[in-house]
């Protein structure tokens, strides 16, 4: 009986975990932010095969196409920017994200890659720029894409 | 007998030492001669308790064992019905779950706002397309930051590789 009780309460607040928003999407309230958010409509949208879709020799249509949104949370206010960027830090320890790669530049931006997922099958990519000085940015893609379209995308883009 | 006697052995009677012979005389005496006015009363107490005609009803024992029987009847559909009880209750405890469980879950969706599909931020397709480029350039070059050292660190160990090669196994 008392199985069939956590059975029954496992499935229902795990049904409730998955009808929660985006994690990030409180961010976008934030006063001082920037946000924009595209979706897998916006992104349906956009030219397929387009001439300026090709970056570097890359088609960058297949990677966008693999994404279901795209949120992108950006600011230039140094004290909204830590404290974005402390409680984006949060949401990352308490939802099972898995650091990817961390990038400490020469101008003392920290930039942490995040992923959920496995890594021919990543759910959710999450980029966080620390910017001490200057803009703090938070981007984030979801969708079903590998750890390879995002390096051709990348190496698309840094080509051209 | 002495009627003096007669009450000495009723005090006693009454405190419950007379023995068996004490009580047979006592009883005889108020079986056999006239009772006196002042003994009348004891005589009553004493004979309802050694009166041997006292009628029986010829149906007691049946009426017992009916009463019996009802006492077992009552039994029988007390367990009966603790056992439809036994039979419910699983279920009822599993349906009061399920409805406590779901109450529950309403409760705590009503009061958490509903989630809201996060809303476009560009209306045209071009103004959207233009900020996922810039995102992507923006992603691109820091994770590019990230994979130069890796790429710089593979041509390295290529390199380094390509010497050990060549030490361990130099060109004949």
């Amino acid at each position: 009986m008392r199985k069939l009780l956590i059975a029954l309460l496992f499935v229902v607040f795990t049904a409730n975990l998955s009808a929660q928003k985006n994690p990030f999407e409180q961010f976008t309230e934030m006063d001082g932010v920037t946000s924009v958010y595209i979706s897998k409509n916006m992104l349906s949208l956009f030219p397929k095969n387009a001439k300026n879709m090709n970056y570097g020799g890359i088609d960058v249509g297949n990677f966008l196409h693999k994404l279901s949104s795209i949120l992108i949370l950006t600011t230039e206010d140094k004290n909204i920017g830590k404290r974005m960027v402390s409680l984006a830090n949060n949401q990352i320890k308490s939802g099972n994200y898995e650091l990817l790669m961390r990038v400490k530049s020469d101008d003392d931006d920290n930039v942490n890659f995040f992923m959920k997922g496995k890594p021919e099958s990543i759910r959710e990519l999450i980029m966080i720029v620390d910017g001490s000085d200057d803009e703090s940015v938070i981007l984030q893609f979801l969708g079903d894409f590998t750890l390879q379209d995002i390096q051709k995308m990348t190496e698309g883009f840094s080509k051209d | 007998m002495q009627i003096e006697e007669i009450h000495k052995l009723l005090d006693r009677f009454y405190k419950g030492e007379t023995s068996l012979d004490e009580e047979k005389r006592l009883s005889d005496f108020f079986r056999q001669e006239i009772v006196p006015t002042s003994l009348e009363e004891d005589s009553r107490v004493f004979l309802s308790f050694y009166d041997q005609n006292v009628p029986i009803p010829s149906d007691l024992e049946q009426r017992i064992s009916a009463l019996i029987d009802s006492f077992d009847d009552d039994r029988k559909m007390k367990s009966e019905k603790s056992k439809v009880r036994r039979l419910l209750s699983p279920f009822l405890v599993v349906a009061a779950s399920v409805l406590l469980v779901f109450g529950i879950r309403f409760l705590v969706q009503y009061d958490s706002p509903q989630p809201v599909l996060m809303a476009d931020t560009y209306q045209n397709p071009n103004d959207a397309y233009r900020a996922t480029m810039h995102a992507l350039q923006l992603f691109s070059d820091n994770f590019e930051k990230g994979m130069q050292p890796i790429e710089k660190a593979a041509v390295h160990v290529e390199k380094t590789q390509k010497i050990i090669h060549q030490t361990i196994y130099p060109k004949q």
